[in-house]
């Protein structure tokens, strides 16, 4: 009986794991044809050559050869002076559509129309890139209420807080009478619309960086403030155009992992995984969807040759991460501030950051 | 008439047959776990770089540099952190669900999991640095919350001349509350980027490495050691405490060193793995399901089954979701659960 006993419950652990290890095999695999050509270091040399015979970036790795330890200088030459695309300052002009134009209409996320008859004079910004773009475009003075964790610009701190990132305090809000509340998440919309407050909820930013010029339009467009949120996004898409335009003759530049804590990453459907995009960064962490946990030996095999870390011991201490280019060469690059958290006017400052980070001298 | 089991009369008969075949179970799902990852390494490769390691064995070397260290400094690390852990929360477990005759006591029991919490939380959530020379803060920190939190229930529960063990158990639930509180007020109060704090608290071995595993052995072979001494009167203490007492069993001195020393022992474990669930509560009823209540042979059982178990959760944490990661606790869980019931539903005639 007791042995019987054994054999069953022996048999029932491995059988039902041995199961879960094949799921987990097959799940393995399965991503594996996406990847161009995996083990074709030599394939991707011909390839190249043809190509760009004098590019040196076709020696380096590439998103095909990650496990290619031989690389062990950040080599990043450049082939051509970049293109001299500077866009033109949007210096105020006498055109009519700078102008303030009301009533103004804004879609909101279930697709209603919210209507604005004047500019709101008393507004509860529950969001730290509104708070930004609010004081970028000169029209901070409006904002009366915000969030504890906003904290930019200065003169933010001395508004009031009605409640953090989880917990809104509907009676502050109410009680301090605003005329417009904006939100990014929907939990206390319909309390606030209840209370008879108007309130704008739209949706927020996905993983696309030009999007970030939009809200910067539509906040002047609210406010009245439309030309000089026009030359905020003009001059946004912009410092973009500069990047592409400065970064045009390089093919893929090197390989990145950024750990944001705990080994938790940017997939490239995210916000950073576009920055790395548009800086031809290649992510190592390019199969993970969103944000994720991501395994150890994963980040050695793909051997990234720079990392983005605020926790830059956790790799340089650490004996599993010592075969590691990005550990060798020292290049850990450590982020001065979280712009890349904030899809505010600030962002851009945290792309530039990293990409004289990495391309040295390429940006004025 | 029967002769109830005392400690005098107990057969000294340990089933070894049982422990040896366990021993080998846990090696093989050791092996197991070597073998597979989310960078899939060559068989080969894998038996060349383990048997490089063993002395008076040559091997040339053969291998990528990079196979080598996932092996050796992340798998290998990983596989014994989890089968210490494993084996660290199931003997706790055990001796908790003994000492207070409740099948419901997990390591966790008695406020060790919400002290731990709070240690960490605090490392995480406030700018102390986490390395101060040699020593990394964040398992000192975490192992000082969850001691600091028993030890204070512990006081609360005890007279001069007794403790009281339902006094205990209430006295740290009412601790393990209030420090969650206190954490929990922290995360809304802080910065909002929660994710390395929650995943240290959901448990895993993600950060594992070789001295994690050197630093936890110190703590789980004397406390073994301890608890199997104490088997015995662990069986006795199963039927009366007073019984146990007229039997000459200093209950008294057998409550203090079991709680301390469990609770040593999980706050080891918490200390690198953070709180993994689950494991402490069920490896030793499955144990006590399938081969019976006997104390001198749950305990060695307990802490192989449970090894095992986590060594594979692990395994499984970690190749899921390739190239990402699960936190070990949900894997666990999810896995271990229905196991669980299925056992429960099997012998539900005879089991209490």
């Amino acid at each position: 009986m007791k042995s019987s006993k054994l054999c069953i419950s022996v048999f029932i652990f491995f059988a039902s794991f041995t199961t879960l290890l094949a799921c987990s095999e097959v799940l393995q695999q399965k991503p594996e044809p996406a990847q161009p050509a995996l083990p074709a270091n030599v394939v991707n040399y011909i390839q190249k050559e043809p190509l760009k015979p004098e590019d040196p970036m076709a020696a380096a790795p590439s998103e095909i050869q990650f496990n290619s330890p031989k690389i062990e200088t950040k080599k990043i030459t450049k082939i051509k002076t970049p293109v001299e695309k500077k866009y033109t300052d949007n210096t105020p002009t006498s055109n009519e559509s700078l102008k303030a134009t009301f009533p103004v209409y804004i879609t909101d996320i279930d697709g209603r129309e919210i209507i604005f008859d004047s500019p709101p004079e008393r507004i509860i910004a529950f969001d730290s890139a509104a708070v930004e773009t609010l004081f970028a475009i000169g029209e901070g003075h409006r904002i009366i209420g915000t969030h504890d964790y906003v904290s930019y610009p200065p003169e933010a701190n001395s508004i009031t807080k009605v409640g953090d990132a989880f917990n809104m305090d509907v009676e502050a809000v109410v009680g301090l009478n605003p005329d417009l509340v904006y939100l990014f998440y929907p939990s206390f919309k319909e309390q606030l619309e209840n209370a008879g407050l108007k309130v704008l909820l739209i949706p927020t930013i996905g993983d696309d960086i030009s999007e970030m010029a939009d809200h910067f339009r539509m906040w002047g467009r609210i406010t009245g403030g439309v030309m000089e949120s026009n030359n905020l996004a003009d001059d946004f898409e912009g410092r973009i155009l500069n990047i592409e335009a400065a970064l045009e003759p390089y093919t893929e530049g090197p390989s990145v992992f950024q750990d944001v804590g705990g080994l938790w990453t940017p997939g490239n459907d995210t916000l950073v995984g576009n920055v790395f995009k548009l800086l031809k960064l290649q992510n190592i962490a390019h199969d993970i969807e969103g944000y994720q946990q991501i395994s150890p030996e994963v980040i050695v095999e793909r051997n990234p040759q720079y990392i983005i870390s605020s926790y830059s011991d956790t790799f340089s201490d650490d004996p599993k991460y010592s075969g590691v280019v990005a550990v060798k060469n020292g290049s850990i690059y450590i982020p001065s501030a979280d712009y890349l958290s904030i899809s505010g006017p600030r962002f851009l400052m945290g792309v530039d950051e990293l990409a004289n980070f990495i391309y040295p001298g390429i940006f004025k | 008439m029967t002769t109830p089991v005392t400690p005098k009369n107990q057969k000294s008969l340990l089933p070894w047959r049982r422990i040896v075949v366990w021993i080998f179970v846990s090696l093989a799902c050791c092996v197991l776990a070597a073998s597979i990852g989310s960078v899939s390494i060559h068989p080969m490769e894998t038996i060349m770089i383990t048997l490089s390691k063993f002395p008076f064995i040559n091997v040339d070397k053969t291998w990528e540099d990079s196979s080598y260290t996932i092996l050796w400094e992340i798998r290998f690390p990983r596989i014994l952190l989890a089968l210490l852990v494993g084996a660290s929360l199931s003997v706790a477990g055990a001796t908790y669900q003994g000492l207070f005759r409740n099948p419901l006591a997990d390591p966790y029991f008695i406020g060790v999991a919400s002290g731990a919490s709070l240690g960490a939380t605090l490392v995480f959530l406030t700018n102390v640095p986490t390395i101060i020379g040699n020593f990394n803060v964040l398992p000192i920190a975490a192992f000082i919350g969850g001691t600091g939190a028993v030890a204070i229930a512990y006081k609360i529960s005890s007279t001069s001349s007794n403790t009281k063990l339902a006094t205990l158990i209430l006295a740290g639930i009412a601790i393990g509350s209030f420090t969650t509180a206190v954490t929990s007020i922290l995360m809304i109060r802080t910065e909002p980027d929660l994710r390395p704090l929650l995943s240290w608290i959901m448990g895993g071995f993600i950060r594992a490495k070789w001295a994690d595993s050197m630093f936890l052995l110190p703590y789980l072979i004397p406390s073994f050691l301890l608890v199997c001494i104490y088997s015995r009167i662990l069986n006795t203490i199963q039927l009366d405490e007073e019984y146990a007492e007229s039997l000459g069993v200093n209950t008294e001195r057998t409550k203090k060193v079991l709680i301390i020393v469990s609770t040593i022992l999980t706050a080891a474990a918490v200390s690198f793995s953070g709180l993994i669930g689950f494991v402490g509560l069920v490896a030793p009823h499955v144990v006590r399901i399938l081969w019976g209540g006997d104390y001198r042979s749950l305990i060695p059982t307990a802490a192989l089954v449970g090894g095992s178990f986590l060594v594979l959760s692990d395994l499984m944490a970690r190749t899921v979701v390739s190239p990402g990661e699960l936190p070990v606790g949900i894997i666990t869980a999810l896995f271990g659960a229905p196991f669980f019931i299925f056992l429960l539903i099997k012998n539900r005639s005879n089991i209490y």
